[in-house]
């Protein structure tokens, strides 16, 4: 079957198998390469479910940390976009597995969702608990800032007022041992004028007693108490009666005896005595009342003192709660909220203490207002702390949501890549496989292919070669219906038309050696008729040259013809020119002899015209009317006789007109007849040197016949030659042999061939010869025309 | 009329002209004069056998083609055409007319005897315009009952047409 298809188809068929091939190759992996593209993209999707839900996360902790709107918003669009992703790759999927894989990513978004609103709310309320718990803490700083401020005023202005008092103690005390010394200066004083007066220390004693006087009116208006006053008085009272008899004593001086002095001098120490005691009472008194001052203002200071501490204690403590709340609120260390609680436990018990030992109804208040704000706070604290445990459980569902979906999304993507991972495996064996069939089957075809060319090439091939070595018995076993088929049928056709041709050959050089023989014999009688021929011709010269003499008398009468004729022309022309004028004449004459008619007819009107009038005038009219009958028939003879030489001139110019055409015919008449005769002349010449052509080729002709008499006897020579070639063409056809079968197909021809192949030798001039020598004989030329 | 009787030889006399290259004859006092072709002045709105006016010594004449009056073609007029002027008595009144004829060719003298009455059918013109045949030789003339040819009515037509003929071409 394959042998039978045309070798176009052949190879044509096997491009197209294998280009089918190769298209189903490609289209596998085409397809393989479209699913992992597929693939890829579900797998890079699934990538961006994992990425924004970790910017989910990631926002949530900004917004844990900033609280700020801004952030919601931007989670709320990541969410959005993680859900909406979450639906397009859902829709991507066909495997009902990752659907229900990406419905749990919708799920856990949700979820993740809701419980991130749970943690807004909740941060929002933590916000508000914060907002009032702050507020709270506030009216509490106040409240023990307040006390504290209010116990240290407190503390201030008593330390202030007892500073003054235990001063003015001080000085009073001071004021009495000043007086104490001054009156001892003055005793001193006193003494020594007393023993030895002196106007100077007199005046010093006045001097000191006036500084003691006035102090001592200095202290009466600092004491307050009745009792000092009285002492004071008494002081002054002794003082002023010791100073006056001491005046009294120095006044009398001398006068006095020195009994009368000393017992002044007694009474006068008495007095200063007297005056000294009261005064050291004074200062003893007064030193007693300072210390008693100073013991009374410390042990109150003492209290007041703890008090204030207590106060700026608790106010110190609320604001290491604050600090620790803020700790708290802003690190959410428990630590710190522990620390936080104990200690406004300690600063509520100390505010309670406190309560407790304020004596003043007024501080008692403020303390019960410091602890209802305390309460407050600690009441909102422990809210807070709600808040923000309940907001850890929602954080913690939050972050569990988002694990889940990410751990969901992440076991996807795993799913996808190891898909991908089977597919590209499954593309890449398909493909492999693919190739190595498509190259099995290519390689087969091509083997087939080729065989089916080549070998029967190579047969014919081989054929070609033996019959280049002259062997014309050779089959060709080459049986297809493709273009090697037709050239081993067309090279087998060869084969037979060249054994034909051989055989056709081998004949004709047969008859060519019988012929050759014949054309020798023939080539003798040519060369005896060519002499003949040589004596005839010459016969032939000697009547041309008579012929010639003849030719040349014609051309000169077609000369003296030629002239006349000329001359017959011109004459002929002028006598056309002499008849046209006759004929215009003749017109003219025509034309006047119609005006002789018409004046007659015009004569005959008036004479009918006459004869009416006469016929009108009836009997005077008739002679009148005899003559217009006379007049009429006159008038009408003239008009018929002008009527008749009208004919007769018309008659005549066409007689004239037809002598004038016919001259005109007759002019290039005897036009062509003069150029008849002129090429008559030429005609002669030429005949003339025609003959005498004829003359040198009569010459030739006779050279000629004398060579073709001794080519003849040359052609007899060579037919000899060509005899012996004949033979020779017979041994060269030798070289090509013919096997019995063949030798009896052609009909009825056969002969013996010689055997032995003599070396052929071919020259040009032999087979020009021979051409020539086959051409005279005429032999072989309808056998030559048969192939 | 009158005078024909008075002058009895007149009456065999006729006045041959060609139409159409067809001999008709008149008697002869019947006609008044032949005038050569002059001046045409073509009235419109005429009949088409009216070839219109001449002016004759002043007068206004109208001329009929006589071979377009006999419903033959309007004759071409040549060098030989004439106009025979007749006149005919219509309610008391003498109208000169002008026939247009292509040619006048003679006075003939027919006796009554050659004279016979026109035939039924036969010609190719209304036999009320004929008159008599005459014979002349071996041919017959046909002679013209002129009366017929212009009749009174076709006259008084003629006659109520002139007055509108000459307002028509202001209008």
């Amino acid at each position: 079957m394959l042998k039978n298809i045309r070798l176009g188809w052949k190879i044509g068929g096997g491009f197209v198998l294998v280009l089918t091939l190769t298209l189903i190759v490609g289209i596998v992996g085409w397809r393989g390469i479209e699913s992992i593209v597929s693939r890829v993209d579900k797998a890079d999707d699934v990538n961006t479910l994992v990425k924004l839900i970790l910017q989910a996360r990631t926002l949530e902790t900004e917004y844990a940390n900033t609280h700020s709107e801004e952030t919601v918003k931007h989670l709320q669009q990541v969410l959005a976009q993680l859900k909406q992703q979450a639906q397009t790759t859902k829709d991507k999927f066909t495997d009902q597995y990752n659907r229900d894989e990406m419905d749990q990513v919708l799920a856990r978004t949700q979820a993740y969702e809701n419980a991130f609103n749970r943690f807004r709310s909740l941060e929002q309320q933590k916000t508000q608990t914060m907002e009032s718990m702050r507020a709270r803490a506030r009216t509490a700083l106040a409240a023990t800032e307040a006390m504290s401020q209010r116990k240290s005023v407190e503390l201030k202005t008593f330390q202030q007022a007892n500073t003054a008092f235990i001063q003015r103690k001080l000085a009073n005390a001071n004021a009495a041992i000043a007086l104490t010394q001054k009156l001892m200066e003055a005793k001193a004083l006193r003494v020594a004028f007393i023993h030895e007066y002196t106007q100077r220390e007199f005046q010093q004693w006045e001097d000191l007693n006036e500084e003691m006087l006035s102090r001592l009116r200095d202290l009466r208006s600092q004491f307050t108490t009745p009792e000092n006053l009285q002492h004071l008085e008494n002081i002054g009272r002794y003082y002023r009666q010791y100073r006056e008899q001491v005046i009294e004593l120095v006044r009398r001086g001398n006068g006095l005896t020195t009994i009368e002095k000393e017992r002044a001098v007694r009474a006068f120490v008495e007095q200063a005595q007297e005056a000294m005691e009261l005064m050291l009472a004074l200062k003893q008194d007064q030193e007693q009342a300072l210390q008693k001052a100073l013991n009374d203002s410390e042990s109150l200071m003492q209290d007041m003192l703890q008090k204030a501490e207590s106060a700026n204690a608790i106010a110190q403590g609320f604001l290491n709660v604050r600090r620790y709340e803020k700790e708290f609120i802003n690190s959410g260390e428990t630590d710190y909220l522990r620390q936080a609680q104990s200690m406004l436990g300690q600063v509520l018990a100390s505010a309670r203490d406190l309560s407790l030992r304020f004596e003043k109804a007024e501080d008692q208040q403020q303390a019960a207002q410091l602890i209802d704000a305390l309460d407050k706070y600690q009441q909102e604290l422990n809210a807070y702390v709600n808040r923000h445990n309940e907001q850890l459980i929602a954080e913690q569902s939050m972050l569990e949501a988002a694990l889940a979906a990410q751990k969901v999304c992440q076991d996807a993507r795993a799913d996808q890549e190891s898909k991908m991972r089977a597919e590209i495996q499954a593309t890449l064996m398909l493909v492999f496989v693919g190739v190595i069939l498509a190259i099995l089957i290519g390689v087969l075809i091509a083997w087939l292919i080729t065989r089916g060319i080549t070998r029967p090439v190579a047969m014919g091939v081989t054929f070609a070669q033996r019959l280049a070595k002259g062997d014309l018995n050779v089959h060709l076993e080459v049986d297809q219906k493709d273009e090697i088929g037709s050239l081993a049928e067309a090279l087998r056709q060869m084969a037979a038309q060249l054994r034909s041709v051989v055989e056709n050959v081998r004949q004709n050089a047969d008859a060519l050696t019988s012929s050759s023989r014949e054309v020798s014999a023939t080539a003798q009688s040519i060369s005896q008729a060519a002499t003949e021929q040589a004596a005839s011709v010459e016969e032939t010269t000697s009547s041309v040259e008579e012929l010639n003499a003849s030719v040349q008398q014609n051309a000169e009468n077609a000369r003296v013809t030629d002239s006349m004729a000329t001359r017959s022309a011109t004459e002929a022309q002028q006598g056309g020119e002499a008849v046209s004028r006759t004929v215009n004449a003749m017109k003219q004459i025509a034309a006047k002899i119609s005006l002789i008619e018409d004046i007659a007819y015009k004569t005959n009107l008036l004479s009918l015209n006459a004869a009416i009038e006469a016929a009108r005038a009836g009997e005077h009219g008739k002679g009148f009317t005899v003559v217009a009958a006379e007049v009429r028939k006159l008038a009408e003879n003239s008009r018929v006789t002008a009527q008749e030489i009208n004919e007769l001139a018309t008659q005549s110019v066409s007689i004239a007109e037809q002598a004038g055409k016919l001259l005109e015919q007759m002019v290039p008449n005897i036009e062509k007849t003069a150029d008849l005769v002129q090429e008559i002349s030429a005609a002669s010449d030429e005949q003339a040197s025609g003959v005498s052509q004829i003359n040198a080729a009569m010459a030739q002709l006779d050279q000629a016949t004398q060579q073709n008499a001794s080519a003849a006897e040359e052609l007899a020579a060579t037919s000899e030659e060509l005899s012996g070639q004949a033979e020779q063409l017979l041994n060269t056809v030798a070289f090509f042999k013919l096997d019995m079968h063949t030798q009896a197909r052609p009909p009825a021809k056969g002969q013996a061939r010689l055997a032995n192949k003599p070396p052929a030798l071919p020259s040009g001039k032999a087979k020009t010869s021979s051409h020539q020598d086959l051409d005279s004989l005429g032999i072989s030329d309808q056998d030559f025309e048969r192939f | 009329m009158s005078e024909s009787e008075s002058v009895p030889e007149n009456l065999h006399q006729y006045l041959t002209f060609f139409i159409g290259g067809e001999r008709f004859a008149l008697p002869i006092l019947d006609v008044k004069e032949i005038i050569e072709v002059s001046a045409l002045t073509r009235v419109p709105m005429t009949p088409n056998f009216i070839r219109g006016v001449i002016n004759l010594r002043g007068n206004v004449v109208p001329v009929i083609d006589l071979s377009a009056r006999l419903g033959r073609q309007a004759s071409q007029i040549n060098k030989r055409s004439c106009i025979v002027l007749v006149e005919l008595e219509a309610e008391e009144e003498t109208h000169a007319l002008g026939m247009l004829v292509d040619e006048v060719n003679e006075i003939l003298d027919i006796l009554p005897g050659h004279i016979q009455p026109p035939p039924d059918f036969g010609t190719d013109i209304r036999t009320e315009f004929i008159l008599n045949m005459g014979q002349v030789g071996d041919e017959f003339l046909i002679l013209l009952n002129i009366n017929k040819v212009l009749s009174i009515k076709e006259l008084s037509e003629l006659q109520a047409l002139n007055p509108s003929m000459l307002e028509t071409p202001t209008i």
